[in-house]
């Protein structure tokens, strides 16, 4: 990796920090928020009294991304196939029109009966806005983190509900500094090779 | 999975904490050198199964990201008439997990098929990561692999003729549970959703929707979806009324309650 494409990588990323620090100090003003709920729109599939979306957060997190936060109410009686759980992005993008639009699947069972049950499904569209550009929007993916799948206490209602945080990741071409072959196929040398220029910090 | 509880600022500056051992860690194997490389490596094993002539694991590195985290990327060579089908590669985590041993442990599985015979197989991709000097048990504890994009690289070789490489990339994800600096609700319903099953020819008696019919909730016309949206708005307007009307015949009951107790209160 040359030099030129490392700075590339790095003016891509301060675009996105740019929006994040954007989107930041948005929230704090009630007509912009306005606009940024007006470009996002979310749709659910397949709710019931057992199992819905119980809210949509946009959330900027503390290790600098911007995520979509839903957090799903589940009865006791139903069970989510937590290990199930899919997002697939729409695959389409227009150059004039871009847009960041997935689907998250959420399948499940009622406790007890594995014929019954169905897929709470959730459409999320995020247009073109005034911090949430185009270069924004045609460099980012939405990728769902099984990691980051949570259990939240409802404080008023002392139920338990699942999170499911979907990331707004940069998607770079060219996304390292260096790297450190850790393997390589039978035959050629096992010992590391660093590559790479060094630089400051994140 | 962890229980998530919002607005503590104690486990959110306990993130902050977190965090800070993930950047140094970051910055560590951005300074990286050769004996600490030599060191690092001895580390990590990476170890593959299932591998033919057609599908086999070039190389695996680990790399520091522009975008400020820690990255595995794996390479496979696939032979021109080798399918993968990129959406069916999975990674799972090693249920063999110790607190006290803490390690990264994953496989991440890649079916293939020929295009030719249809014959299917898998490779599979072990990497363990132990604690070392330099990722050490903290930032081991604190991190979750998770996959992010695949890419089927082509790359032409000019003496052994067109050459495809899958690029699959594994970060090391910090496992952060207050990691929300500031939000906005886009949708919050305060009051329980009720579903008007009368109206979804859908659901069966018990309110259910059956496996048959969640399998193509995905194929709904944009019609139906807008039908849906107007009846959940009705609903919600619905109970929003009946909460106004239930708060003032509250307010109303108080006042006379209210009345009353004054009413005793001046007699006796």
């Amino acid at each position: 990796m040359d030099n030129i494409t490392v700075k590339s990588a790095k003016a891509e990323f301060e675009r996105y920090r740019n929006t994040y620090r954007a989107l930041s100090s948005m929230l704090d003003d009630p007509e912009q928020r306005k606009v940024l709920m007006n470009a996002i729109e979310t749709v659910n599939i397949g709710e019931n009294d057992e199992i819905y979306v119980k809210k949509v957060q946009l959330r900027l997190s503390l290790t600098g991304r911007v995520c979509m936060c839903y957090t799903v109410f589940c009865s006791n009686g139903v069970e989510v196939l937590a290990d199930r759980i899919i997002l697939k992005e729409s695959g389409e993008m227009y150059a004039y029109d871009p847009e960041i639009a997935y689907q998250l699947r959420i399948p499940w069972v009622y406790r007890g009966s594995l014929k019954k049950g169905g897929i709470l499904q959730n459409g999320t569209r995020i247009s073109l806005c005034d911090p949430m550009d185009w270069d924004f929007i045609t460099t980012t993916s939405a990728v769902f983190s099984k990691s980051a799948l949570r259990w939240a206490a409802d404080r008023e209602e002392e139920e338990e509900q699942l999170e499911i945080w979907v990331t707004l990741e940069p998607f770079m071409p060219y996304n390292t500094y260096k790297e450190l072959t850790i393997t390589s196929s039978p035959g050629s040398s096992m010992e590391p090779i660093m590559e790479g220029e060094k630089e400051e910090g994140f | 999975m962890g229980v998530f509880d919002m607005g503590n600022s104690r486990l959110v500056q306990e993130s902050r904490n977190k965090f800070e051992i993930y950047t140094a860690v970051y910055d560590t194997l951005q300074k990286l050198r050769g004996k600490q490389a030599k060191e690092l490596c001895r580390a990590i094993k990476v170890m593959s199964s299932g591998e033919t002539d057609c599908i086999y694991l070039t190389s695996a590195e680990l790399q520091p990201t522009v975008t400020g985290r820690v990255r595995i990327q794996h390479w496979l060579a696939i032979a021109d008439n080798i399918h993968v089908d990129e959406d069916a590669i999975e990674l799972k985590l090693s249920e063999r997990i110790s607190l006290n041993h803490p390690k990264i442990h994953y496989y991440l599985s890649v079916p293939w098929m020929t295009k030719d015979s249809g014959e299917t197989g898998t490779v599979t991709v072990e990497v363990l990561i132990g604690p070392n000097k330099i990722i050490d048990s903290s930032f081991i504890s604190m991190v979750s692999p998770v996959l992010q994009e695949r890419e089927t690289l082509y790359l032409t070789d000019l003496d052994d003729g067109p050459l495809n490489q899958l690029e699959i990339q594994v970060n090391l994800e910090p496992d952060i549970v207050h990691n929300a600096i500031t939000s906005i609700d886009l949708l919050n319903r305060h009051i329980p959703f009720i579903k008007n099953s009368a109206t979804d020819p859908r659901r069966t008696s018990d309110g259910s929707v059956s496996a048959n019919d969640s399998a193509d909730t995905g194929s709904e016309s944009y019609e139906e979806l807008l039908r849906r949206i107007e009846d959940h708005i009705k609903i919600g307007q619905e109970l929003t009324r009946a909460v106004a009307r239930w708060r003032t015949m509250q307010k109303t009951e108080e006042n006379i309650q209210k009345a009353e107790r004054d009413n005793r209160d001046a007699w006796f």
